[in-house]
């Protein structure tokens, strides 16, 4: 339940990320020629420009843009994945939300993931250890986030599958073998673990066919009325959107366009971008 | 006093880029105001605004001009035309209903479900949400074979059914309702205004836009018309 006399659980301020190594043309996303997000110089790209947010309890966020915008970026940033360019971010529950968690050392950074974070990437072989059982799977994210008894382990484990609905009797195969919807299931099992206060979910639902689909994002609203674990939801798809998240985020070329209520954004969206985007979904 | 609503100079623009910026007025220079416990009835052509002026109060669109002081139970008096995202989605979570013309999309979990996370948001138990719930489906007059159903296959007036059933199971302190009878039988229309008398003798406020004027007329203690984009009371 939305408490406002919580600060945020997250806040990120200016979040800068260019991949490759720059040249004179590109040094700021601002000396960048043009609209474009890509040096047309040395090929550079600066995937996220002063990125600015806060998340707060209980609430998904929703990232929407087209392919390429940097959505996948972001939320990797978040999870450490790749290192900034530059920027803040403070998570309330880490030294009491005073320290920058990108410039924290390599230890800090895992005690993070570990403990406070959970992510589902697009790409379920990045998320999981595919030759490792399911159960293994989850039970490398309780090891890391400090909890030791194998029999707990097991416990904890397939309570969590359970609630994914993946049979128990498939807890010992390895996800490999296992559909896109299930391999999805088994990630955010695992993602959620440790009990996360930040769900980062990128793309959950691509890739699945549409039943499929549905049973995901039903499990994913399932666990925020259960947990009212903080989500930030990334999707290209303004119904996987529409159907999540309480505040919406438009991104485009790197930057941040527009952000509103939910419904406002689709019934009343200001900027020319995503005024198509809207377009395009009706 | 007992101002529960007061709307000053409203003024709603969109803009289409899509469209070489073509600007169209949705409405503009709306005021008026409603006391605690008072229902204001809206009527006016296709088009005059209407629907508009109720988006803007739920927020659904972000008004151009103008304010909307609202006695907010939570946060005070507050401006909903210019109030924080945050702020706004804890009043519509604890104070303003709203029932939308067109039904929204549909929600993947079952009618008694989504009748029930309406008390649940106001910090209900589960037992007591149920049992209002299922009292509320009930009077609406939705089969019980149909209530741990996904109400997506619903017909139109049992989606419009349900929504009112989600909207006025609470005691809201604002209720905003956009056509609430507009395609529902005479005997519906019975369980709604039974409905609607009874949490105005509790005392929610509320604004409703009707096509149907003899139901208007025994609901509201106001009357307005939106004529030529004025507002007037009749
Ligand atoms: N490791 C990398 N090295 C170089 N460029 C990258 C790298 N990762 C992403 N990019 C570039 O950064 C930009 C943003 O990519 P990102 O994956 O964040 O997009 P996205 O919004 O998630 O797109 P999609 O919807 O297709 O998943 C793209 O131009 C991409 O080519
Ligand atoms: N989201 C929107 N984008 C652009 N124009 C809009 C939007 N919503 C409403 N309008 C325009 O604003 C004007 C008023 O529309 P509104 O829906 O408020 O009318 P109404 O009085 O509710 O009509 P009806 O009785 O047909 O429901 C119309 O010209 C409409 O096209
Ligand atoms: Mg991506
Ligand atoms: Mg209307
Ligand atoms: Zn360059």
């Amino acid at each position: 339940m939305s408490d406002l006399t919580d600060r945020p659980i997250l806040n990120v301020r200016d979040l800068n990320k260019r991949f490759g190594r720059g040249c004179v043309h590109c040094r700021k996303p601002e000396d960048l020629p043009g609209l474009s997000n890509r040096c047309p110089y040395c090929g550079s790209v600066w995937a996220c420009i002063h990125v600015s947010f806060d998340l707060y309890e209980g609430e998904i966020l929703g990232i929407v843009g087209e392919s390429g915008s940097g959505k996948s970026t972001l939320v990797r940033s978040l999870y450490f994945d790749a290192p900034v360019t530059s920027g803040t971010g403070e998570i309330a529950s880490f030294k009491e939300g005073k320290a920058n968690i990108f410039t924290e050392s390599a230890q800090q950074k895992r005690y993070i993931k570990n403990y406070l974070m959970g992510m589902v990437y697009q790409n379920p072989w990045l998320g999981l250890k595919m030759d490792f059982s399911s159960g293994g799977n989850i039970a490398e994210k309780l090891i890391a986030a400090g909890n030791f008894n194998v029999h707990q382990i097991r416990q904890r484990a397939s309570k969590l599958l359970d609630h994914v609905e993946i049979p128990l009797t498939r807890m010992d195969e390895k996800p490999v073998h296992f559909s896109g919807g299930m391999q999805q299931r088994v990630q955010i099992s695992k993602a959620l673990a440790n009990n996360p206060s930040i769900l980062l979910l990128d793309e959950v639902t691509t890739g699945l066919d549409l039943s499929v689909q549905a049973r995901v994002l039903d499990l994913i609203r399932r666990i925020q009325r259960e947990s009212h674990t903080a989500m930030i939801v990334v999707s290209h798809d303004l119904g996987v959107i529409r159907m999540l998240s309480d505040r919406t985020i438009v991104m485009k070329q790197g930057r941040f366009v527009e952000s509103g209520l939910t419904d406002q954004i689709l019934e009343d969206p200001h900027h020319p971008y995503t005024q198509l985007l809207v377009q395009s979904l009706l | 006093m007992n101002e529960m609503l007061r709307v000053d100079q409203l003024q709603k623009v969109f803009t289409m880029h899509q469209t070489g910026q073509k600007r169209i007025v949705g409405c503009d220079h709306i005021s008026f105001s409603v006391r605690k416990g008072e229902f204001l009835g809206i009527t006016g052509k296709s088009g005059a605004g209407k629907s508009t002026i109720l988006k803007c109060l739920y927020r659904t669109y972000l008004p151009t001009g103008g304010h909307i002081f609202y006695a907010s139970q939570q946060f005070g008096a507050i401006d909903l035309a210019s109030a924080d995202e945050r702020k706004i989605i804890v009043i519509r979570e604890k104070e303003i209903s709203y029932v939308s013309q067109f039904l929204n999309i549909m929600p993947r979990v079952t009618a008694l479900e989504f009748v029930m996370e309406s008390l649940l948001e106001l910090g209900e138990t589960v037992s007591s949400a149920k049992k209002k719930a299922e009292e509320m489906l009930d009077h609406f007059i939705i089969p019980e074979m149909l209530w741990d159903t996904f109400p997506r296959t619903f017909s139109g007036g049992e989606k419009l059914r349900l929504n009112l059933a989600r909207a006025m199971v609470r005691q809201s302190k604002l209720l905003l309702l956009d056509e609430p009878t507009a395609s529902l039988d005479q005997a519906s229309k019975e369980t709604v205004r039974e409905r609607i008398n009874e949490l105005k003798q509790n005392g929610t406020t509320m604004i409703g836009i009707f096509h149907d004027l003899d139901f208007m007329d025994s609901v509201v203690d106001h009357n307005y018309k939106l004529e030529s984009g004025v507002l007037k009371e009749v």
